[in-house]
């Protein structure tokens, strides 16, 4: 029963509270204090889990946003588009196409090239204040959605290095044999290419998306209650030196830890093909 | 010879560097430089304002040494909790929240609080705040007092009470709460016709300086120099150097 649970810490805090007055607590009531006010006082904790919440959602999110994102520069940075090469035919309109779209297929390749450079190049933090008072500077939008989309801008760039590497490291062969099989070039990619680098990707990419994680917690500072300004905000009711970060720091872990187990896993269901 | 030498060396060294260790009394302040005039970052880097022309004269009076470091706001109280040595000076009120963690000073100036909207907003008394999105400085009174109007949920905390008057210009909050000094010469600072700025209904809010709990000497000592200050007309002079009255 939680309310009976709750008035029993309110009598113990209440039997240590003249010392706090006095300041001559003992070491185990000085923990106690930390706890009963950093956790239990005005159902504090409660605070801790709506930012846990808010995390949870910006995370998954900005994961989805980045994959897509990152997966789409990705293929752009491929040599078969960046060298792609204009091959006339007889007809001029499809002559015309065709060059329009190489062309701006190229473009886009050498803006994903500037892209990855940018956003690598630059702090989380520059990017996260210069979207919310720059780019959505005199725009009413939630909070929530900036911190999504600056940190799966971000994010996607550094997916796109790791599924680049993925598809490197899968064997030139793989992609003749797809083609000699009389699938079509987007096929070869699709069914053969794109599974495979992905499998090898994914340990690369776990790290990213625990590092994603992390990182949100700089949207603190716009004004964003994610886990780490819950707690600020309960720091700067009890001023208390770190406990608030503590137990923050705890929950940042149950994230991790869960998705690190969720990542080995699947990385195990994936292997299962690997046995020869 | 060498050996008798060395000793002598050493023994010279190791007087020299206690003599250095026991030294002056230094005692660290720490502020948060973005409270305009109270305390903030000159062009040459260094750390001034009112607070810091207080503290100074405080250090004359009372012979102490001290030095200055910026940190954030909501940091500032909890540094002095863990260390007897550290003074927070950061335009704190003093309140009876903060009096069970850290020993607070006499109060040296009533600050009041001040609500920053735009010119076009409907917000014209306190009454009309309910439900708004309002923006304070994380940890301040003006944070408390907000979260007393329109509930917690609706409070948006910044680090520093600058970036909210930046999200209150571009629309994504409804107003801002802080202390009136401050606003007045942030708003002087901006020169925004877009903004402006009333007085907030509350009873008296004094700045105190945040003293660890364990250190009541230096408490003492600090009290025994504002009283002196009060009494010598440094204050009316301050007061006339920063606000003009």
């Amino acid at each position: 029963m939680p309310t009976q649970a709750i008035s029993y810490f309110d009598k113990l805090w209440l039997q240590i509270e003249p010392a706090v007055q006095s300041n001559t607590l003992n070491f185990w009531q000085t923990i106690y204090k930390e706890i009963y006010s950093n956790l239990i006082k005005d159902d504090r904790w409660l605070q801790y889990l709506n930012g846990l919440s808010v995390t949870i959602k910006v995370s998954f999110f900005s994961i989805i946003f980045g994959v897509v994102l990152g997966l789409i520069l990705a293929l752009l940075r491929l040599p078969e588009v960046k060298d792609i090469k204009y091959r006339k035919t007889n007809s001029a309109l499809v002559n015309f196409f065709k060059y329009i779209g190489i062309s701006i297929l190229k473009l886009l390749s050498k803006f994903a090239g500037f892209y990855i450079q940018l956003y690598r190049g630059t702090p989380l933090l520059l990017q996260v204040l210069i979207i919310n008072f720059g780019i959505f500077g005199t725009v009413r939008v939630d909070k929530i959605v900036i911190g999504v989309i600056a940190c799966g801008l971000n994010s996607a760039a550094y997916v796109a290095e790791i599924i680049r590497g993925g598809l490197i490291s899968v064997p030139h062969g793989q992609k003749e044999a797809g083609r000699s099989l009389g699938l079509s070039a987007i096929q070869t990619l699709n069914k053969i290419i794109i599974p495979q680098a992905l499998k090898s990707a994914l340990p690369a990419m776990g790290n990213e998306f625990i590092a994603l994680i992390k990182e949100t917690s700089i949207l603190s500072y716009i004004a964003l209650t994610e886990l780490t300004k819950a707690g600020d905000y309960i720091r700067s009711r009890t001023y208390s030196a770190f406990t608030p970060y503590i137990i923050s720091g705890l929950l940042y872990l149950v994230c991790t830890l869960t998705l690190t187990k969720l990542i080995s896993k699947l990385e195990k269901r994936l292997s299962a093909s690997d046995l020869h | 010879m060498k050996k008798l030498l060395a000793l002598i060396l050493s023994l010279v060294l190791l007087v020299g560097s206690m003599a250095l260790v026991i030294g002056e009394e230094s005692i660290l302040v720490v502020t948060n430089p973005e409270y305009p005039p109270f305390e903030f970052i000159d062009s040459d880097g260094s750390i001034v304002g009112y607070d810091i022309d207080v503290m100074n004269e405080i250090a004359e009076l009372a012979g102490l040494t001290v030095e200055y470091e910026a940190i954030a706001f909501d940091a500032v109280i909890p540094a002095v909790i863990t260390n007897p040595t550290t003074i927070g000076l950061s335009g704190i009120s003093i309140t009876e929240e903060r009096k069970l963690n850290v020993n607070f000073s006499e109060g040296y100036i009533d600050a009041g609080l001040a609500l920053i909207v735009k010119t076009d907003s409907t917000i014209k008394s306190e009454a009309d705040l309910v439900g708004k999105v309002i923006g304070v400085q994380l940890g301040t009174t003006s944070d408390f007092k907000a979260e007393e109007i329109t509930g917690k949920d609706n409070v948006a905390t910044y680090k520093s009470f600058i970036e909210a008057v930046k999200d209150l210009q571009g629309s994504k909050i409804d107003a801002v709460i802080v202390d009136k000094p401050v606003g007045l010469a942030i708003l002087s600072e901006l020169n925004d016709p877009k903004l402006q700025i009333s007085d907030m209904e509350l009873a008296a809010d004094w700045y105190g300086i945040a003293v660890n709990k364990a250190n009541l000497d230096l408490l003492d000592k600090i009290n025994a120099a504002l009283a002196t200050m009060k009494e010598n007309g440094f204050f009316d002079e301050l007061n006339t150097k920063y606000f003009g009255n």
